[in-house]
């Protein structure tokens, strides 16, 4: 039962026990040694005493080396452990900053009250070209326009067609497509915008804003509608920002 | 624990004791080479235990600080502060440097007129852009009313200059073309003074504020 006890509490890695049994062999020894001197004192040979003496004396030096290198290990690990804990603290601060830039920039999906305006091309039948063709469709002129007054209303976050605006966006015109953020967008296009309800519902109401298009939707059915949401998702951009030429010299967290 | 390794400890612990008791008879010794020789045997085995121990000790704290310093925080923390650094140079909270094309526009364009410039401006490939010494934000807007011009809140006047740091030959080629919205601009606009030029080092500095999101929460 005690020897039980013991190998619970006294688990000894094998390095040690090999130790212990060197130890047991030495000790042994010396036990032989001891009888043997007991028995023949006067008659010691020289040359064995020398030769046990240099061994404790080197063992004695390595002892020392030992100590020395341990209280200096000691130190090392302690700064380690100051560091290791500086470094999870940044790291957590990082982190925080990261995800705040990040939502910022646009690349985390974001969700919140809002508004959802849908534009489409006229229903009513149109020229095949000509500048009353022109007349009856949705330009990138008319999405930038509704952008700036949404983002005039403090929208927080939008997205044409599921494709976020980023500070790097633009809305132009390629041929009889609309680019954004370099991807071909075609009618009819959902503009969603997060953000306080009475300030974009503000503008968006005044006759004053938005006068050419609100013209086109009066003369040639244009489509436009405001659909006014608790709850709008605007996805996560999914291109990348291309920065060569910007550098910045420092930065704090 | 093996029986050998318990015997090991028990035959260890006998010694060590007659070690004790002979050492207690014998002189107090100074150097190895002063003590009686019955003891040294006592002696060398005591120290080969004990350095033993403190070998396992030292090897157990050097693999400590291996793992400390192998950490998974050392590794990511570089590029975490350097995607914090592009996403700060990206929502304009931080000032940058580098090349890229200075534009002026003269008095008398509108609101929209500036609006569209700086989507022209981000078209042709700018990184970072400031109107009149104000850098643009993902939420910037220009806007009018009976006084002039109001950017972000800050009214701003004649001429209008945007800096755009970015690849200078590209920007100002495609800014230059024709239909571009500058040449949209001198057509609406008889006479407007309208000047691009590349510039090979400039500063924008940050944002005065730091853009908040106060209604978008992040979808989890």
């Amino acid at each position: 039962m005690k020897l039980t006890v013991v190998k619970q509490r006294l688990p000894l890695p094998a390095g040690q026990n090999l130790a212990l049994l060197m130890a047991g062999l030495v000790l042994g020894l010396a036990l032989v040694i001891r009888w043997q001197e007991v028995e023949a004192l006067p008659t010691e040979t020289p040359g064995a005493r020398e030769r046990a003496v240099q061994a404790v004396e080197q063992l004695e030096r390595e002892q020392e080396q030992l100590k020395a290198r341990l209280a200096q290990l000691r130190e090392e690990l302690a700064a380690a452990q100051r560091q290791a804990s500086q470094d999870t603290e940044l790291l957590a601060q990082i982190s925080t900053e990261l995800e705040y830039e990040r939502a910022i920039a646009g690349l985390v999906a974001l969700r919140g009250p809002g508004v959802v305006v849908h534009l489409d091309d006229s229903s009513m039948a149109a020229p095949a070209s000509g500048v009353a063709a022109e007349k009856h469709i949705i330009h990138e002129y008319d999405l930038r326009d509704v952008v700036n007054l949404l983002l005039a209303g403090g929208a927080e976050a939008i997205a044409i067609n599921n494709e976020r605006l980023v500070n790097t966006t633009s809305i132009y015109c390629v041929g009889s497509t609309i680019m954004v953020n370099d991807t071909r967008l075609s009618p009819p296009y959902e503009v969603r915008a997060i953000g306080d309800r009475s300030r974009m519902q503000g503008l968006l109401d005044n006759p004053a804003t938005l006068s050419l298009l609100r013209q086109r939707i009066r003369l040639y059915g244009v489509q436009f509608r405001v659909t006014w949401a608790g709850q709008v998702d605007v996805p996560a951009f999914s291109g990348t920002f291309s920065l060569r030429h910007a550098h910045v010299g420092e930065v704090t967290p | 624990m093996s029986v050998r390794s318990r015997l090991a400890l028990t035959l260890v612990c006998f010694l060590l004791g007659a070690g004790l008791v002979a050492q207690m008879r014998g002189r107090r010794a100074q150097t190895a080479s002063s003590v009686p020789s019955k003891d040294l045997s006592v002696m060398l085995g005591g120290l080969v235990v004990a350095n033993a121990g403190l070998r396992s000790e030292v090897q157990k704290l050097e693999g400590g600080i291996r793992a400390y310093n192998q950490a998974a925080e050392r590794a990511v923390l570089p590029q975490m502060v350097e995607e914090l650094v592009r996403m700060r140079i990206v929502n304009g909270h931080v000032d940058v440097a580098g090349p890229g094309v200075e534009v002026r526009v003269g008095a008398g364009v509108s609101a929209v007129d500036l609006q569209d410039m700086v989507n022209e401006v981000r078209n042709v490939g700018a990184e970072a852009i400031s109107l009149n010494g104000l850098r643009l934000g993902i939420t910037s807007t220009v806007s009018q009313d009976q006084h002039g011009i109001i950017l972000d809140g800050v009214r701003i006047e004649a001429p209008y200059v945007f800096q755009a740091i970015g690849d200078p030959a590209t920007m100002e080629t495609a800014l230059r073309r024709p239909g571009s919205q500058l040449g949209i601009l001198q057509v609406t606009y008889p006479g407007l003074r309208v000047e691009v030029k590349s510039v090979p080092l400039m500063v924008l500095v940050a944002r005065p504020q730091r853009a908040r999101l106060t209604l978008a929460q992040p979808v989890r």
